[in-house]
């Protein structure tokens, strides 16, 4: 039965000769109790030793997406995947949560060259140049889906970088994938283009461009979208960054399909900021955090009655005073916002904190995290087997 | 309102005109026999009782055959409790998932000090022996109330949480017929789960 309803025929499916005792009999209740349990990654694979009833109903596919939806809000951080060609995966869950590397591995094969782009909703987005294709990975379930870069991308995917980024519609049960690239072709009039795939119609759609400002008169140098970071989705659209002859913020909004340009803050150009991340802020909307030294400013990009945008600044988080870090010995890098909570991750010497801005809580992971640039896994563990 | 025995002649009056709430008295009868009142609004909370007493079957009382005396109290107590709070309490329930939006955007206008009071509520009813605890899941089910059902289901799934699998098998009387050959598979195909 579906998210929501009641479940039904509960008598037909008793087993009276079971010595179970009470809703335990019936399947539609014990399912009832099963989703409820957390979505930590050993709550399904442990329930499922039980015995074998158990293990067939958490095996049902069914069950998975009911147990993933009814747990969507809040997916723990399983770990992360380590941004270089292996992708491999460094667990951050104390055991019995703690998945073995091992069980998060994508398997290469010949003549492919993969770059992690993005996790979202648990999904990551790899691109494989050499193929000129993407790929889809789950990797709770290990789907995979392969799909072929639609030529008016793939011109220009050849000349500079591509970015992109996936999520999952609210059911669940369905992707998009929306891949961007910049056209540098004419000179005079540089744009960005999108392109947007749907797992549910199995199709790209048209593809949408808008015209790039340019930037420092540079002639040859052209504007590309930077994969430096991972896309960011806020509210309805993705928010990447421009850099190169123009260096700003493009953004793709989900439900107009339309593309624009955004500019950044003068001061952050003028003073060589590029120690920069976008962000959801808070209270919604744009924002940016920018970097300095051991100190975090988040900026919100805000909208007047006329219209007219501006950037204003909001907090100051001195993370070396939160963290207790010694700032003479220690040097930070800094990832994110990311995720759900706006969790930003600090690394120093091996150290990773999560930081969680609004609240300033923060919790140092367990374990020792090597200098790379990291994408978390948050999702839900709904898998029985491997 | 406390669930008290009724009189045994007493009825339920006409009936209501659709959309207003009365404050019109059902009996409900437990499968041995014993009658509590409640009202229309609380009774309503479960689906099943709502549908027979607009189907007009409710005038001389409801006997629920599935439901004991003492289990039948605590519902008509957790119904009682939770039809003053929400109106819509049955429309769009008690998804965990929700629960953040629902906080925010209420239609029942219950302060943070109710919304308290309701919590400590809920938590003190299931606080039960396992038995009672199965029984209030069998009671909510079949008479179709969303929130106890969620409940209760969540106070189980809470208690097998942390427990090893051989405890969860005893507390619930599950045989394991796993063969030791399937057992020592499942067990090795996530071994990183089992800290056993």
């Amino acid at each position: 039965c579906e998210e929501g309803e009641m479940p039904r025929s509960s008598r037909r499916r008793r087993h009276p000769c079971s010595t179970a005792v009470g809703p335990l009999n019936d399947d539609d209740l014990l399912r009832e109790i099963l989703l409820r349990l957390p979505p930590q990654p050993s709550s399904l694979p442990r329930a499922s030793a039980v015995c074998r009833r158990w293990r067939l109903l958490l095996s049902d596919p069914g069950f998975s997406r009911r147990f993933r939806i009814h747990h969507r809000r809040n997916p723990p951080l399983l770990g992360f995947f380590v941004r270089n060609e292996g992708l491999p995966f460094l667990p951050s869950l104390d055991a019995p949560d703690r998945v073995s590397p091992g069980r998060f591995s994508l398997q290469r094969g010949d003549g492919d060259r993969f770059k992690s782009l993005g996790c979202r909703h648990g999904l990551i987005l790899v691109s494989n140049k050499p193929k000129n294709q993407i790929l889809v990975w789950d990797p709770v379930t290990g789907d995979q889906h392969r799909l072929d870069i639609p030529p008016v991308v793939a011109i220009h995917a050849k000349k500079t970088t591509i970015n992109g980024a996936v999520l999952r519609a609210d059911d669940a049960r369905h992707f998009q994938v929306v891949l961007t690239v910049a056209d540098n072709d004419d000179k005079q009039h540089r744009r960005a283009l999108a392109c947007v795939y749907s797992s549910e119609t199995g199709a790209w759609g048209e593809l949408v461009s808008t015209q790039l400002p340019s930037g420092v008169p540079m002639s040859n140098a052209g504007t590309f979208v930077s994969t430096y970071k991972p896309a960011v989705l806020i509210g309805d659209s993705l928010y990447w960054r421009l850099g190169g002859n123009f260096t700003g913020i493009l953004e793709f909004d989900l439900e107009k399909q339309s593309l624009a340009v955004i500019w950044l803050p003068v001061h952050i150009l003028e003073e060589g900021h590029y120690l920069f991340s976008i962000m959801r802020a808070e209270g919604g909307g744009l924002g940016l955090l920018l970097q300095t030294d051991f100190s975090i400013e988040l900026w919100k990009r805000k909208t007047d009655c006329d219209g007219v945008a501006s950037w204003g600044l909001g907090r100051t988080i001195e993370l070396d005073k939160l963290l207790s870090l010694n700032s003479e010995e220690n040097e930070i890098m800094i990832q994110g916002p990311m995720g759900e909570n706006n969790v930003v991750f600090v690394w120093t010497h091996h150290i990773l904190f999560t930081v969680h801005l609004e609240s300033l809580q923060f919790n140092k992971l367990p374990g020792a995290y090597p200098l790379f640039y990291y994408h978390p896994l948050e999702s839900v563990y709904a898998a029985v087997g491997s | 309102m406390a669930a008290t025995p009724a009189d045994a002649s007493s009825s339920s009056s006409e009936a209501v005109v659709g959309g207003e709430k009365s404050n019109k008295m059902i009996t409900l009868i437990s499968s041995d026999g014993e009658s509590f009142e409640a009202t229309e609004e609380a009774a309503k909370m479960s689906v099943t009782i709502k549908h027979m007493i607009e189907d007009g079957c409710a005038d001389d009382g409801i006997p629920l055959p599935n439901v004991p005396a003492k289990i039948l109290s605590m519902v008509i107590e957790y119904c009682n409790k939770h039809a003053a709070d929400a109106d819509d309490t049955n429309k769009h329930v008690a998804d965990p998932a929700d629960a953040d939006e629902d906080d925010d955007n209420n239609n029942n206008n219950a302060s943070a000090g109710e919304k308290e009071d309701l919590k400590s509520f809920d938590a003190s009813l299931v606080a039960v022996d396992q038995a009672t605890l199965f029984d209030i899941i069998l009671a909510a089910n079949f008479l179709s109330i969303k929130g106890l059902l969620d409940l209760a289901c969540q106070k189980v799934a809470d208690d097998i949480k942390d427990k090893s699998v051989e405890e969860v098998r005893e507390i619930f009387k599950i045989e394991n017929d796993f063969t030791k050959e399937e057992e020592e598979a499942v067990r090795k195909e996530n071994a990183w789960a089992f800290n056993e």
